[in-house]
């Protein structure tokens, strides 16, 4: 078990820079999802911790050691591959035991940590069994064995489950989750499967386009996104989120929407005029029928397109009505809507996020609303409560 | 209790009709006409210019037949008796198989050797004129390049024995001497050949997945146990294709040995019929002494040698070759 600290780690390939100042560091046990949509550069910096890719620039620091430079072999990682990597022409057995062997472990002590780790993997009765004979989440256990069998400092993961059917997936997730509880080792797990990364991490860091948008715990992530694509990476179907212009007058208010939002709350540019417009962020799961809503909430009213039913609930994708933004509503599966029809949605004030227009960020303080004229507003000092 | 599916007022179970696989039905019949017409080119090439010449190879080992006399007479296994009753036959067969003894080993690790190297050396920038400058040789033709290794082996001003002084070693008779005529021969095919098997072996590295050598490196093994466990049992089945593709071509090795040892003026195979492979008294056999129908019988032969050699090897290799 070790700490893992990375410090501006930035990777180039040419001209091209594919991760970029990455700075983040893991306490000892911790388990750290790397998610992030293809291409974003998580399975690069994972590789650049195991010392597979090497790093332009800045520092992985494993315990006390700058392992920057150092071989793959010195840095006592385990890792398991997407492709699970296991050597076809080798029982299980074999590939567990390679990096013992490798190190000319002594015969005895080989066979007594095969053993014991085929026993806590339940591989005992597959170890004369060659990968290909062995089914998905066998070969996934066996790779998983292999990378523990030297008790590495550091447990690396890339996508260990994208090759799982559904099913199998769920079921080795919990296992995985088990086995991090029971082991502690301190893990980086890289993911596109924002399940994976809700149900396992302790901490999460969301990644595009080689930079990080968020770290954060899973609640953090869901309930607080640091930006709007945080917001909209986050959750299925992902937030939807409405830009609109914001009126003249010292509350700023937004079209349509009835929302009106504390000009305090603005970047200094909206201030100064140059900055128009804001996001409103409302997840599909927290709209409902304005019937239903009780407390205090934003209104819109959506023109019904499509109407997905997954028999536990439905999806409700149309328009808003005026401005033509498109909406996703999550219902639950009794609640009777046609397509072609209009609806008016609501959600609860609590559950609305704003965004600037220009740069995605989150705007800070809590937003609150005016019962009394139905408006939102957005206030830093005050929490709750209107004005 | 039976279950009538309903859509649309229609019972579906009427429409469900057994499929046909009769291949007669029209649309098949034609796809097949359509099929051979089209392979048909390639079908007719193939017939005359392989099943043919086989056919008549086979046919005219067991006949007495000239190629201006039309009168054939059969002889049955006497074609074959007279040429195991050959010393130069039996020797033939001896040069051939100590030729493709030594070429096999000698190609199959050379080749690996410059694909691992070509492979790890050289970079990603640069692969592909390395690779061409390795390959070149083997699309140049095999009697040009012949004649410049005759040149290179000649014994008072050819480049083998400047090094040869260079290096303090005596100076060799090379295609005058009965014991390094065949030497002098292999180590052209050698440079002739090599280019092919490295592009081989090439392809067989780039199909061992990265990930694996990868893992090899987080495990921390040596270069020398990823070479031994690894590398070499899965690129097994790329060895096996070149041995069998080595094989064939040393036991039917001509040309070089053609052009550097006697050439079209006479005296190939020499000195002292220490070259005079198979397939070189095969051609000799024929063209020159005009016994055809006992080059024929030696051209079987040397088909059943190579056939046997194949099986073996294929027999060998289901034990040692690892399939994915």
């Amino acid at each position: 078990m070790a700490e893992v600290r990375l410090e501006g780690v930035t990777k180039m390939y040419g001209e091209q820079k594919v991760v970029n100042g990455f700075e983040l560091s893991v306490a000892e046990g911790e388990f750290i999802v790397l998610l992030g949509p293809s291409g974003c550069g998580k399975s690069t910096t994972l590789r650049m911790v195991a010392g597979l890719e090497s790093v332009s620039s800045g520092k992985v620091v494993i315990g006390d050691t700058d392992v920057t430079q150092t071989s793959p072999a010195t840095r006592n990682v385990g890792m398991v591959f997407q492709n699970y990597a296991l050597f076809p022409h080798m029982t299980a057995f074999e590939n567990l035991a390679f990096g013992l062997r490798a190190r000319r472990l002594p015969k005895a002590q080989v066979n007594e940590r095969v053993a014991e780790v085929a026993r806590m993997l339940e591989l005992e009765s597959v170890l004369r069994v060659r990968p290909k004979n062995l089914s998905g989440g066998q070969r996934q256990r066996v790779a998983l064995g292999r990378a523990l069998i030297r008790k590495p400092a550091v447990f690396l993961m890339d996508e260990p489950l994208s090759n799982l059917d559904a099913n199998l997936r769920d079921r080795v997730r919990m296992e995985l989750a088990s086995l991090h509880r029971r082991l502690a080792i301190t893990t980086l797990y890289v993911t596109h499967d924002q399940g994976e990364a809700m149900t396992l991490a302790d901490r999460v860091v969301v990644m595009n386009a080689g930079a990080i948008h968020q770290v954060g715990t899973p609640a953090e992530i869901y309930e607080e996104p640091a930006d709007t694509f945080v917001a909209h990476f986050i959750g299925s179907p992902g937030m939807n989120l409405w830009k609109f212009d914001i009126n003249a007058g010292a509350r700023g208010v937004v079209d349509s929407l009835d929302v009106m939002v504390d000009p305090g709350l603005w970047p200094e540019s909206s201030r100064t005029g140059t900055e128009r417009e804001i996001v409103v962020g409302v997840r599909p799961e927290h709209l409902e029928l304005a019937e239903f809503v009780e407390v205090p909430g934003v209104r819109a009213a959506m023109e019904v397109e499509l109407v997905e039913r997954f028999g536990s609930h439905q999806l409700v994708h149309g328009k808003l009505v005026g401005v033509g933004h498109p909406i996703i509503a999550r219902m639950p599966a009794e609640v009777e809507v046609e397509v072609g029809t209009l609806q008016v949605v609501a959600a609860d004030v609590r559950r609305v996020h704003l965004f600037s227009g220009s740069s995605g960020e989150r705007l800070g303080g809590k937003i609150a609303m005016d019962a009394t004229e139905s408006k939102i507003y957005g206030s830093v000092d005050e929490p709750w409560g209107g004005r | 209790m039976s279950l009538s599916l309903r859509s649309r007022g229609t019972n579906v179970e009427d429409k469900v009709q057994p499929v046909r696989r009769s291949w007669w039905r029209p649309s098949q019949f034609s796809e097949a006409i359509s099929a051979y017409a089209l392979l048909s080119p390639a079908l007719v090439v193939f017939f005359l210019f392989f099943f043919v010449p086989t056919g008549f190879l086979i046919y005219i080992s067991f006949f007495h037949w000239g190629i201006l006399s039309s009168a054939t007479q059969f002889v049955g296994l006497k074609n074959f008796r007279t040429l195991f009753s050959q010393p130069l036959f039996l020797r033939s067969i001896e040069t051939s198989a100590y030729y493709t003894i030594v070429m096999i080993p000698a190609t199959v690790m050379l080749a690996l050797a410059v694909a691992m190297l070509l492979r790890e050396v050289v970079t990603a920038r640069r692969g592909g004129v390395w690779r061409a400058a390795v390959f070149l040789p083997h699309v140049t033709p095999v009697v040009a390049t012949s004649i410049i290794w005759v040149w290179i082996f000649n014994p008072q001003f050819g480049l083998a024995n400047a090094v040869l002084t260079f290096l303090h070693l005596p100076a060799l008779n090379w295609l005058e001497s009965v014991h390094w005529a065949l030497p002098a021969v292999m180590i052209d095919t050698l440079w002739h050949s090599l280019g092919l098997y490295v592009i081989v072996f090439l392809a067989g590295l780039a199909n061992i997945p990265r990930e694996l050598l990868e893992v090899a490196s987080l495990e921390g093994a040596s270069r020398r146990h990823v070479f031994r466990r690894i590398i070499l049992p899965l690129l097994s089945p790329t060895t096996f294709f070149v041995v069998i593709l080595a094989t064939v071509n040393s036991w039917q090795a001509f040309s070089q040995i053609y052009t550097m040892t006697g050439g079209p003026h006479g005296g190939a195979g020499g000195p002292a019929f220490s070259t005079t492979t198979d397939s070189l008294l095969t051609y000799q056999t024929a063209f020159i002494y005009d016994h055809f129908s006992l080059a024929a019988a030696m051209a079987l032969i040397l088909f059943l040698i190579i056939l046997a050699l194949t099986l073996i090897q294929k027999w060998v290799s289901n034990r040692l070759v690892f399939y994915r």
